[in-house]
This record gives structure tokens, C-alpha cells and sequence, in this order.
């Protein structure tokens, strides 16, 4: 159906292909996704929140926002860009102000809990390899893409990711041992 | 394929999602992908949330003085081929001599039982000081302690037993097992689980440990579960919360699967029904009944649905007739049942 065969007022508006439903829809279908896939980008659920929303009024300011697949297709490339922008602003930010008093509300005591798991922490980081934890600090403190990574360390981008996975894995197993030891 | 009967496997799928989200270029169908992976099965949503988890605890305790130097960097012939731990290894043990043998998790035990389970039928088997001990789906066995103390253990459970002066301890990592504890006051008998410790002097109880759930049910005497001596992951979810202490025909129940943590203690009848192949429930949460079929079903059994998950069961289930249990599921609840190809068994809400 085009949009030529439609009646304004008689059907439903969500069947309308216009730019707004569109979006509003993909974002509803897609929204635990995109908050999970934003929140491995950024460091809280606040900071995904905000990308989410920003990412959706990108996508509404679109030139052709009505084709679906398009839609689908860029979502979460827009939403990265989003998170990408974000973390360069957080980046600045954390430099003036240290802790954001709005943004441990409910976990407040489990991030207590994880903070003292931070010396344990510490210890393993200092254990990964040089290059590994490279990659680590480089990924997850400064926010270089894995690419940009590879080029500083002269790897490839596939050695890039094993690094990150092998330093994730070193850091969840070495923590598993610490409880389970106690 | 469900990593119900791995969580190694679905913890390093979530560790290289992550990073492969975190490239620059990520496209639809893999996002398509990281979703069904999601869906697929509750553990690997949990184990996806581990790794953010630490993903974001690496960031907090980075410092500048960990951040390596160029010569050393240089130096380094590291090509990510093994885990981190066995480049370092081997590794003396780090405090007291206890910690040598790290138990990793349920899976590393699930390989000594197809490993060792052929030699080991007979029952009851004695135990020494140290020793590991498991079954196999659908199995249960009992051993006796070498301090008189006796372990039945059910179905694909693994336990690790140390006995020393000042001690006897029991790794659960995952599964049920039903102690009953020779009295010895010098020597407490503690159990220790993911989700918690329990300690007892002379007692019977059941302990039956999931991913989130934690079930201590004693038929005699006291026990105490402390919540603190738990794994990292548990310790974070359980917030400060002090040790609980159950006494005989009592059940405590926790659940770390919600947003807070729920402890909730019922009064029981002093029968520990698993070891006469039938598994009683009154109001428990769906899941954890799931969890205990799993250790037995010849298909796994998966919850799609996380108000179904939450869905308070009362009833039976003979561990010989699951088949006829799934079957009456959806007469009694809201529930379909959905058979995938794989002879995975998908329970739905009822639409």
C-alpha cells in the first residue's frame, strides 16, 4: 500500500508509514536491545538512557525516515555514534566533577559491595600482559576503537578483541576463585 | 543449543559479544544475532551482564600506575592462544594451601564426572580427606565422610570435600545434596556455595544451589547461611545483608534473579522428598522447579518468560515420569509448551 491509497482519518495512525510511528515503533520493539547494546558502549545505565534518547531524535531528524529497513539497519550504528559522542563529553566532564550524585540511586549499596572488590580488581589487571591489558585500558578507560587499537599496538584488530576477551575472562575467573576461596 | 549444562560455555559467548559490540562496525544481522543469543536461554543473559559487570569494575580499579611502559609492551609475546591464567601458571598457591586446587565452576566438576563417573558406581563410596565427588544426569549417590559424616548427592551435582583439623568444608558449586553432619564441635561442617555459606555442627540438611537460587532445607538440628561468603557476583547482589539461621523442618529460599534480593524462609515437612525420586513444591518460583527437572530431563527445559519464571508452583514431580509432568503443565497453569527441533522443551505463557 502507498501512501497515496491511504485515508488520513480513518486508519489507524499506527499504519501510517509516516517518519514518527516508524520510529516510535522500531524503538519499541528494539529498546531492550539497544539499551543493553549502549550500555556495553557506556559505563551506567543513565549515560545508555540519555544515548537511547538522543538516538531517537537523530533518527527522527532523518531526510527519509519512513523505509523501515533503513531504519532497522541504522539504528544502532546511529546509537553508537551517540555513545561515542557521549563518552567523549563524559570524558571531559568526569575531569571536573568526579561522581554524578544522581546516578546510583537502587544499587546504591551494591555499588558499595563492588567497590570493594576493586583491589582484587587491581591485582588482576596487573597480572594481564602487557599488551593485553594495553588493549583493556586503551578500550575501556579512553574509549579507542578496537581499530585504533590494533594500530597502536601494530596487532590486528582480530588479536585486538582476543586481548579484550582474554583480559575480561582473566578478571571474571580471578574473581570467581576470590569468592569462592572465601 | 542451550548452555544449560554449561555455564563456561555461555560466559565466554557473552565475553566475545561483548567485544564484538564494542567494534565500530557492527551490523544488523549481527545485532539480530547478539539478540536470539539473548533470548535463547536465561544463562546467557546472566552471563552477559557478568562480563558488563566486570567490563565495568576493570574501569574503576584501572590506575595509571598498571598502564604498561613501551619496552615493556615490546617485550611481551603474550598472543591471547591460552587464558591468562594458565600463561601464569603454574602458580603457587596464594594464601593457604586450600586455595591451590581453584574450583572453578559446576563445569569443570561436570568433566570429572564423565571422566572419573565410570569407575566410581559403586555406593556408598568412602571419601577421604580431599577428594571430588559428582554425578551424572539423572544419577544420585551417597558417600561416606571420612568423619562419619554421610553425603547423598543428587542429580548432576559435584562436590569437592576437604577435611582438616579446624574444618570440614564441601564445595556445592551447583546442584542438591542432602549431609548428614557427625557431631564434632571442634570441626564446623560448612558447605560452601556461589550463593552463600552454610555452616552447621551436627545436622541434616539439603542444600540445592542454582545459577541464582539457593535452597537450604534442614530436617535436623540448625544451620546458618551467610550471604557474604559468597562469589563476587553474589557478594554484589546480595547487598549487606547479615547470616540467616534456619532450624529443623524449615526452608530457606534465596533468589538473586530479581532486582532485589528476596529471602524468604517456610516451614517444611521433615522429609527430603529428591532422594524417593519425587521432588514436592509448595509456591515455589517456577524456575527453580525447572532447574531441578533439568538435572534429570533428557531434553532441557527452557522458560522464555520472565512472569512465568516468577510463577508460584505447588505440586509433584516423579523424577521417572517428567514427560507426563510436562504434559500436565498446561492444564493446571497458564503455560504452553513448544518442542524445538533440537528436543528442547520451551515453556511459553499461555496467550
Amino acid at each position: 500500500m502507498t501512501r497515496a491509497e491511504r485515508d488520513p482519518i480513518f486508519d489507524e495512525p499506527a499504519d501510517r508509514p509516516d517518519g514518527q510511528s516508524q520510529v516510535e515503533r522500531l524503538f519499541r520493539e528494539h529498546n531492550d536491545a539497544l539499551l543493553k547494546f549502549l550500555r556495553v558502549r557506556l559505563h551506567s545505565d543513565a549515560d545508555a538512557r540519555e544515548a537511547a534518547q538522543e538516538a531517537y531524535i537523530r533518527l527522527l531528524q532523518l531526510d527519509t525516515p519512513d523505509q523501515v529497513s533503513f531504519l532497522r539497519a541504522y539504528l544502532f550504528k546511529i546509537a553508537a555514534n551517540v555513545a561515542t559522542d557521549l563518552l567523549r563529553r563524559r570524558a571531559v566532564q568526569t575531569k571536573v566533577e568526579t561522581a554524578e550524585p544522581d546516578e546510583v540511586p537502587a544499587s546504591q549499596e551494591r555499588a558499595l559491595q563492588a567497590r570493594q572488590q576493586l583491589g582484587a580488581v587491581q591485582a588482576l589487571l596487573a597480572q594481564l600482559p602487557p599488551n593485553c591489558r594495553e588493549a583493556f585500558l586503551r578500550s575501556r578507560c579512553d574509549g579507542w576503537s578496537t581499530m585504533q587499537i590494533a594500530q597502536h599496538l601494530g596487532v590486528s584488530d582480530r588479536m585486538v578483541r582476543l586481548y579484550l576477551v582474554r583480559a575480561i575472562e582473566h578478571i571474571e575467573t580471578g574473581l570467581d576463585d576470590d569468592g569462592a576461596a572465601r | 543449543m542451550s548452555d544449560l549444562r554449561s555455564p563456561t560455555l555461555a560466559r565466554s559467548a557473552a565475553r566475545r559479544w561483548f567485544v564484538r559490540l564494542l567494534d565500530d562496525e557492527v551490523t544488523p544481522e549481527e545485532i539480530a544475532q547478539w539478540q536470539s543469543w539473548l533470548a535463547a536461554d536465561p544463562a546467557h543473559s546472566e552471563a552477559f551482564e557478568r562480563v558488563k559487570a566486570v567490563w565495568d569494575l576493570g574501569g574503576e580499579a584501572a590506575t595509571d600506575d598498571v598502564r604498561p611502559g613501551a619496552a615493556e609492551r615490546a617485550a611481551d609475546r603474550y598472543d591471547g592462544s591460552v587464558p591468562v591464567a594458565q600463561l601464569r601458571a603454574p602458580q603457587p598457591a596464594r594464601g593457604t594451601p586450600w586455595r591451590a586446587p581453584p574450583l572453578r565452576i559446576a563445569a569443570s566438576i561436570a568433566i570429572v564426572a564423565l571422566v572419573f563417573g565410570g569407575w566410581r558406581m559403586q555406593t556408598p563410596t568412602t571419601v577421604d580427606a580431599a577428594d571430588l565427588l559428582a554425578t551424572q544426569r539423572a544419577e544420585h549417590r551417597s558417600a561416606d565422610l571420612a568423619d562419619g559424616s554421610r553425603v547423598q548427592l543428587g542429580a548432576l551435582t559435584g562436590v569437592q570435600v576437604q577435611l582438616t583439623d579446624a574444618e570440614r568444608t564441601v564445595r556445592l558449586p551447583r546442584g542438591q545434596a542432602f549431609f548428614v553432619v557427625a557431631p564434632d564441635k571442634q570441626r564446623p561442617f560448612v558447605v560452601r556455595t556461589p550463593l552463600g555459606t552454610v555452616t552447621a555442627v551436627g545436622t541434616q540438611f539439603d542444600v540445592d544451589v542454582g545459577p541464582d537460587l539457593l535452597s537450604v532445607t534442614v530436617t535436623e538440628g540448625t544451620v546458618v547461611l551467610d550471604p557474604r561468603r559468597s562469589s563476587w557476583w553474589a557478594r554484589m547482589l546480595h547487598g549487606a545483608v547479615d547470616p540467616v539461621r534456619i532450624t529443623a523442618n524449615q526452608r530457606l529460599l534465596v533468589d538473586l534473579s530479581g532486582a532485589s534480593p528476596a529471602y524468604v524462609v517456610q516451614s517444611v515437612g521433615d522429609a527430603i522428598p529428591w532422594q524417593s525420586r519425587r521432588l514436592e513444591y509448595r509456591n515455589e518460583p517456577l524456575r527453580a522447579v525447572v532447574a531441578d527437572i533439568n538435572r534429570y530431563a533428557e531434553h532441557p527445559v527452557i522458560v522464555r518468560d520472565a512472569e512465568l519464571n516468577r510463577l508460584g508452583y505447588t505440586g509433584t514431580v516423579q523424577l521417572g515420569a517428567i514427560e507426563q509432568w510436562l504434559q500436565g503443565l498446561p492444564l493446571a497453569f497458564p503455560i504452553q509448551i513448544v518442542r524445538g527441533e533440537d528436543g528442547v522443551v520451551v515453556l511459553t505463557r499461555k496467550s
